[in-house]
């Protein structure tokens, strides 16, 4: 397999540029930022453990993207959602009711896949092909989604301007 | 309602990282790392070589000198002043079945590599090329295992580059070796005889430069399919004959595959995988399944069945064919029913790892970042593998009795050779 980049990308380089985004995006995902630095630096620790192939990736942030959002899910299917809304889980602690935003509080409304897909496209910035290569859905889908997150978090939150 | 953006944007705000993120996430890595070695065996997941358990590719022989041009002639090198045959099929079965149930520790390979090739003989262990240095460095020498002395002896200089992840098959009297990667795909080969410790250069074939994703011995030809480069949607194979030492097309797959495993069934090569673009998103929902029938030159496409496009791993087990992958899940495919059949819960650890088999004893091992599961196929039973006592890196090799690993992950991480033998059906 021929490498896409002549030169070998550092890793220190990566990190530096893309860990506070990636970091970002799944707060905004998961909302709890101990989750979100656990899952970013797992992912980003196994990028680093095949770096030689990560490395000449065209785009390695993409591999580190999807890696973390994996894992979330697998960890989601691990914990039952009455544990991870009290907190209780590995004994890290959430927000408690009265410090969550409104924003956190309609983005938690969302289901998960609609969150990932409005986050990827609204907060990072991606096309729906870009979001589906992350996500592993069509086009098609993540627009659908984005749609459907949109209208939700519209409703939540003009709800609460109301 | 603010706009959106603006609120995410807040929200997100409250996101900071760590001072000690960098330091942590180095601890991590070498967490990973220590246990695909100790605890689980890794495989050097550069897999580009993707495909479970079957990366090794014949190659074809090409000229020593340089550069892309090569001969229409296939070369003779000389003979090598002192070359012994090593020991009988009948020696090395019985050293093999000596060896205890579960994990033994046994010679490391001379050179320390990883991407060999690494092909049972049916006597010895056949190790060849691979690179280090991160895949900086690719390498064009080898050396053979002999399991009754316990010990490796070079193999002679080979009319061939260094290469990575070449091709490479035992065909009842020869090693082929073709293609790989040294930088880019390579196109040519060339067969070892281990009787007489010579090497021959095989014609050209008439396909171009690959890592092939589909390697398979059929009692009569070598055939090489598909191309692991992300950037290629190949179609294309060919297939060697050795007694007439002559390739022929093949004809071109209803789909292309850039990473996949493939199995030689009796009757046909059943390819298992799927066409990845650079993020490793696949085109489609599932892996793909493929059956090429050399006799009539023609392909089927299999029914679909939820197997992983990333990373899937086929064994075939007599009757039936053995799939999984790195869900991980594992299912069956019997192919006079053209049916599958999904199989109870694997005993693994999910993990963000490339699948790989090897079959010893009728027992399919898969194998993944150092854990590995036994599938017994008469009862359909899993059962977990015990811990390796050390750090296991290599593509498994089936040889009868046991599964062989030798290898390396990168440049200076442990080589080793080891065997697992595969405890009774439940």
């Amino acid at each position: 397999m021929r490498p896409v980049r002549e030169e070998p990308l550092a890793f220190e380089v990566f990190f530096e540029a893309e860990y506070g985004r990636l970091l970002k995006v799944l707060y905004l995902i998961t909302g709890s930022r101990v989750e979100a630095e656990d899952l970013a630096q797992e992912a980003m620790a196994r990028a680093l453990e095949r770096w030689g192939r990560v490395s000449t990736m065209e785009r390695p942030g993409g591999y580190v993207y999807r890696t973390a959002l994996n894992l979330n899910r697998k960890r989601l299917r691990h914990l039952s959602v009455a544990a991870r809304r009290l907190g209780k889980v590995l004994g890290r602690e959430e927000p408690s009711l009265e410090e969550r935003t409104e924003v956190r509080m309609a983005l938690d409304s969302l289901p998960r896949p609609m969150r990932e897909a409005i986050v990827l496209i609204e907060w990072l910035g991606l096309d729906a092909a870009e979001a589906g290569r992350l996500l592993g859905i069509r086009p098609g889908s993540v627009r659908s989604r984005v749609s459907r997150a949109r209208s939700a978090l519209r409703e939540r939150m003009g709800e609460g301007d109301a | 309602m603010p706009e959106l953006r603006e609120l995410l944007d807040r929200e997100a705000a409250g996101a900071r990282p760590s001072p000690d993120a960098y330091p942590r996430t180095m601890r991590r890595a070498r967490r990973i790392a220590i246990r695909r070695r100790i605890g689980a065996g890794a495989i050097a997941l550069a897999v580009f070589a993707g495909l479970a358990g079957s990366l090794w590719f014949a190659v074809r022989s090409r000229n020593e000198t340089p550069g892309p041009t090569r001969s229409n002639t296939p070369s003779t090198p000389a003979p090598p002043a002192s070359w012994e045959s090593g020991p009988s099929a009948e020696d090395s079965a019985a050293a093999l079945a000596e060896l205890p149930v579960g994990w033994t520790r046994l010679a490391p390979p001379p050179m320390v590599r990883a991407r060999a090739a690494s092909v049972w003989t049916g006597s010895e262990l056949f190790y060849w090329g691979g690179d280090t240095g991160f895949g900086g460095t690719h390498h064009g020498d080898g050396a053979m295992y002999d399991p009754v002395k316990d010990a490796w002896r070079e193999l002679p200089p080979a009319p061939l580059s260094g290469r990575s992840s070449p091709a490479a098959v035992w065909t009842g009297s020869e090693v082929i070796v073709w293609g790989g990667y040294d930088g880019s795909g390579l196109a040519d080969g060339a067969a070892f005889d281990p009787a007489t410790g010579m090497w021959r250069s095989l014609p050209p074939a008439p396909i171009p430069s690959r890592v092939p994703v589909a390697v398979v011995w059929t009692g009569s030809e070598l055939i090489v399919w598909g191309n692991m480069d992300r950037a290629a949607e190949t179609l294309d194979g060919a297939a060697y004959d050795p007694v007439s030492n002559s390739w022929r097309a093949i004809a071109d797959a209803p789909s292309a595959m850039n990473l996949g495993d493939a199995a030689w069934t009796g009757r046909e090569m059943i390819v298992v995988g799927a066409q990845l673009d650079g993020n490793n998103a696949s085109e489609t929902d599932y892996a793909v399944g493929l059956a090429y029938d050399p006799s009539e030159d023609a392909w089927r496409v299999l029914p679909e069945h939820p197997v992983s496009p990333q990373s899937s791993s086929i064994a075939w087990l007599g009757r039936k064919l053995f799939v999984w992958d790195y869900v991980p899940r594992g299912a069956v495919y019997d192919p006079p029913r053209d049916a599958w059949r999904s199989l109870t819960p694997m005993p693994l650890d999910p993990s963000e790892c490339y699948a790989r088999t090897a079959v010893a004893e009728g027992v399919a091992l898969a194998w993944y970042c150092g854990q590995g599961a036994e599938f017994f196929s008469a009862s359909e039973a899993w059962r977990r593998m015990p811990t390796p006592p050390g750090d296991v890196y290599g593509d498994p090799v089936g040889t009868g009795p046991v599964v062989l690993f030798a290898g390396a992950a990168h440049e200076s991480v442990a080589n080793g050779l080891f065997a697992y033998r595969p405890r009774p059906d439940p």
